[in-house]
């Protein structure tokens, strides 16, 4: 961990790389904006704004001007500038904004030696800086005015961030001619991934490469918030320590932040050693205040960067950073309507299918939507999955830890999101590629049903080759750990069984795609999946429907075949027409007779599941009337006794149905009855009397309504027939016994009592009789 | 009679034409044989306890009332008669139907035709092979 400033060597005087370096472990702390030491290609002198008077100088202001440090102190600037050029510069600082701003001021041969120097001014906190750079003989700047114009018009034509940052890498490469121009971006956690690279064709590429937030500690970020440009045109070149180390005003160390020709920390010039690169010119990419990455270029020999090219690359640092907000901006909105079409597409499909595990159908699927390495729904007791997601047991388990996780009484908001699950919940270690990250809604107040969506390991998905004959044979005094290699092993260390995090964005899709599921679908889906179950038993029907008519529909047509075959044999073989065969005919015709009912039986079951039943307050005793006048001479054929012991009471219900009720159960009690004398009893129980009944449905609600029955004296049912006889088509009996039937009327019965609402049910004794109970209003649910 | 000579067959039939057609198919036979003509599950089972042997039971699965591999499930645990072969005829061959009569142990599985011409066959065919084919 970084060191207590107290304890470090240099909290008892100014700081020098020179004198005080740093370590690996230190320099989280190193005072960078400090540094008492610059690039010793240049001369540095600071002094008093207020009376132009020499602070401090570097040390190699001897060799480069040939005028002592120790001369120029305390003196008035004219002593390096003469008095024109004192007066000129006092003009400057008062005409220009040079407050933490370097402007280039002018080039002028100083001191004793003939060379010409670029003089750049700026001024920190009342002390003045002058940062005297040797001019380069002969160069002649391109014109970069017109090269930043048109690398600022290609930036514009950038569709996302990555062509961007590709785009802004290229131009700074064309710019400077450096061998490698990298763009870095900071992800939440301080971490840099180069995300964009330019580079001479032989180098090997860094594409991918990440490394953890402590390889640019935290004083050299702050001084990147700060300024737009870092040059180092020789990384290997000795420091010149400024005399003397203190401001002698304020016994402090001078503050460099904002000089180009600041001293670099010796990590950084190992790093680059290491690498094998020289000189190095670095860019910021700021953000709404805050560092959002690097332009890093490298070079692998000292090249010198003139003003007017860092003026440049300035200019091009800013246009990036304000044009980044735009195309970042614009890939966001990008990816929120592609995550908010895609659950859309995909939300039309459940609300067309009534089925949420739609959402994992291609295509799209939630796939496609959040970006995510894979997606799970669990609804109605199953899951349903696209892409890598954990087995189904472990996702069942993970649903049961999540849910508390979700519910409304945990969290404000119905999520939960994180980029490292296994740190929460441990068994997730097991599958951390799959599902490292995990962001959950619920579908339901009790979260029950969720929606997940999986990020993989970060390891899992980034490689990054890097090159190991790229390590230095001889790394510096600290060692292979500052080389890309290391750092890259470090980060991978440091993200191990993390995912990428959620963002904002992604987060606030999952919110939005929970809330339509619940509002627009969820209602929608319960509909729909009454509507599938009535489906699914009428296609139950049909398939009995079907059944039956390869089953009992063929049996008759069997027999007539039989005796159409047999007959046309007979009249073949020279028979005439004589008694047996006009018994085949007979049999014939009986046969179609049979086969009609059954048709009949058939429609008129289909039709009882269709029909809307009209329901009008009816007199009971009349409908009664109805169905024994409608059962003809069958009563009295069968010297059967119609009982009725009191005047039934009045019923809202559908008239003709109910009539059907009543003649299909009173026929039945007729017809399935050998004793000499019948009888069949038509009543009910009104809610409020407690008659003693061995009710099959006996229960409370059943009890608050009134039940109606018809009993009989017949033969009885068997307990184990019971359920058989509401099956369509089933007879307990041969098909002519008892008076034959189709075997439909008691499946019709309790279709049409069901379709009041109410139930059919039965008791009986073998050998006694039977009583069929049935009520024709829904049960009140149970308070 | 021996039961070398004419063979006693139980028919578990309950719809009249169809029994005839199995009546016509043993008339064919050059072997004389019995038809025992039950018409439900119930009096099937009534039957097996008569002290009657069957050479083969010829099984009409569209009984009303229980369905036939109650019959068959009783006859193969039945001391006697558990090792005569049951032939299926029925109107309806579904693959649920057929899976529950084969694990019932169905010896095999026919399903009618309309056609009488084709049944008189099918069942020709399956007395002629249980009857005189297949040792006891």
């Amino acid at each position: 961990m970084a060191v207590v400033l107290n304890d470090a060597p240099w909290s008892t005087e100014p700081y020098s790389i020179q004198r005080h370096g740093v370590e690996i472990t230190s320099c989280d702390s190193e005072p960078v904006q400090t540094p008492g030491c610059i690039q010793s290609h240049g001369v540095l002198v600071a002094f008093r704004l207020v009376d132009l008077s020499v602070l401090q100088v570097s040390e190699n202001a001897g060799r480069l001007l040939g005028v002592d440090a120790h001369y120029l102190l305390g003196k008035p600037l004219t002593a390096l500038l003469g008095e024109a050029g004192a007066r000129r510069l006092q003009v400057f600082l008062t005409s220009e904004p040079v407050d933490r701003n370097p402007l280039y001021w002018r080039t002028l041969t100083l001191g004793e030696v003939p060379a010409a120097f670029h003089l750049i001014v700026h001024s920190n906190d009342q002390v003045g800086l002058l940062e005297l750079e040797p001019a380069e003989p002969d160069a002649a700047d391109p014109d970069y005015y017109s090269l930043v114009k048109k690398s600022m018009v290609r930036l514009q034509a950038a569709r996302g961030v990555h062509e961007f940052c590709q785009i802004a890498c290229d131009e700074v490469r064309q710019l400077t001619g450096l061998d490698r121009v990298l763009a870095y971006y900071f992800h939440e956690d301080g971490s840099g991934e180069v995300i964009a690279e330019a580079r001479r064709e032989e180098l090997h590429s860094w594409l991918g490469l990440h490394y953890p937030a402590h390889d640019i500690p935290q004083p050299a970020r702050e001084i990147f918030k700060r300024t737009w440009i870092r040059p180092l045109p020789d990384a290997s070149r000795a420091l010149a320590e400024m005399v003397p180390l203190a401001n002698p005003d304020n016994g402090r160390g001078l503050d460099m932040t904002y000089c180009s020709l600041r001293g670099a920390s010796v990590m950084y010039t190992e790093y680059l050693r290491n690498m094998n690169v020289a000189a190095s010119l670095t860019m910021s990419i700021r953000h709404a205040g805050s560092l959002w990455g690097l332009i890093a270029g490298h070079h692998g020999t000292a090249t010198p960067f003139s003003w007017q090219l860092r003026a440049a690359c300035e200019l091009l640092a800013q246009t990036v950073s304000l044009q980044l907000a735009s195309v970042e901006a614009r890939e966001h909105e990008c990816y929120g309507a592609r995550m908010q079409a895609v659950h859309l597409a995909t939300l039309a499909r459940v609300a067309r299918d009534g089925d949420l595990s739609k959402l994992v159908d291609p295509e799209p699927s939630l796939l496609e939507g959040i970006h995510c390495g894979g997606a799970a729904v669990y609804h109605q007791d199953k899951w349903s999955t696209v892409g890598s997601v954990p087995g189904p047991s472990e996702l069942t388990e993970l649903a049961a830890w999540l849910r508390p996780r979700v519910s409304s009484a945990a969290t404000p908001q119905p999520l939960f999101a994180t980029d490292r699950l296994a740190e929460a919940y441990p068994a997730a270690a097991e599958y951390a590629n799959a599902a490292s990250g995990v962001l959950a809604v619920p579908l339901s107040k009790t979260a029950r049903d969720l929606v997940l969506w999986f990020r993989p390991a970060i390891t899992s998905t980034v490689s990054w080759a890097g090159n190991p004959t790229e390590s230095p044979t001889v790394p510096g005094p600290h060692g292979p750990r500052l080389t890309p290699r290391a750092s890259f092993a470090l980060w991978q260390e440091s993200v191990q069984g993390r995912a990428l995090p959620w963002t904002t964005a992604e987060r606030e899709a999952a919110l939005y795609l929970r809330t339509l599921i619940m509002d627009l679908v969820v209602g929608r889906v319960e509909d729909l999946t009454a509507v599938n179950a009535e489906l699914a038993s009428s296609n139950a029907e049909l398939d009995a429907f079907a059944y039956v008519a390869s089953h009992d529909l063929k049996e008759p047509l069997r027999g007539i075949h039989r005796h159409a075959a047999l007959l046309k044999q007979e009249i073949q073989a020279g028979r005439t027409l004589d008694a047996q065969a006009i018994a085949r005919l007979e049999t014939v015709t009986r046969l179609t007779v049979r086969m009609d009912g059954l048709l009949d039986a058939l429609l008129h079951f289909s039709r009882v599941g269709r029909l809307e039943l009209q329901p009008h307050l009816e007199d009971l005793n009349a409908i009664l009337t109805e169905s024994i006048e409608m059962l003809g001479t069958l009563a009295a054929d069968a010297r059967c006794a119609i009982r009725i012991p009191r005047p039934l009471p009045r019923v809202l219900g559908d008239r003709v149905r109910i009539r059907e009720v009543f003649t299909n159960l009173i026929s039945n009690g007729i017809k399935y009855n050998d004793k000499a004398e019948r009888w069949v009893e038509v009543g009910y129980i009104a809610p409020d009397e407690s008659t003693e009944l061995p009710l099959a449905s006996d229960t409370p609600t059943v009890r608050s309504q009134t039940i109606y029955y018809v009993r009989d004296n017949g033969i009885g049912i068997a307990v184990k027939h019971r359920a058989q006889v509401f099956g369509i088509f089933k007879r307990l009996h041969r098909r002519d016994a008892f008076g034959g039937g189709s075997g439909a009327g008691l499946t019709i019965a309790r279709r049409l009592v069901e379709r009041h609402g109410g139930l059919l049910w039965l008791t009986s004794a073998v050998g006694e009789g039977s009583t069929f109970y049935f009520t024709l209003t829904a049960a009140e649910p149970e308070a | 009679m021996s039961p070398h000579t004419t063979a006693s067959i139980l028919v578990v039939e309950d719809s009249d034409e169809d029994f005839d057609t199995t009546a016509d198919a043993a008339a064919q036979l050059p072997v004389p044989c019995a038809l025992v003509r039950v018409l439900t599950i119930d009096d099937a089972l009534a039957a097996l306890k008569t002290g009657q042997q069957f050479r083969l039971v010829i099984l009409d699965n569209s009984l009303p009332c229980d369905e036939g591999h109650v019959f068959l499930r009783a006859l193969r645990r039945h001391p006697v008669h558990w090792r005569t072969p049951v032939v299926a005829f029925t109107a309806s061959g579904r693959q649920p139907e057929r899976d529950v009569l084969y694990a019932a142990g169905v010896n095999s599985f026919h399903v009618k035709s309309v056609s009488y011409e084709e049944n008189l066959w099918t069942l020709e065919t399956i007395l002629t092979y249980w009857l005189r084919a297949v040792a006891d």
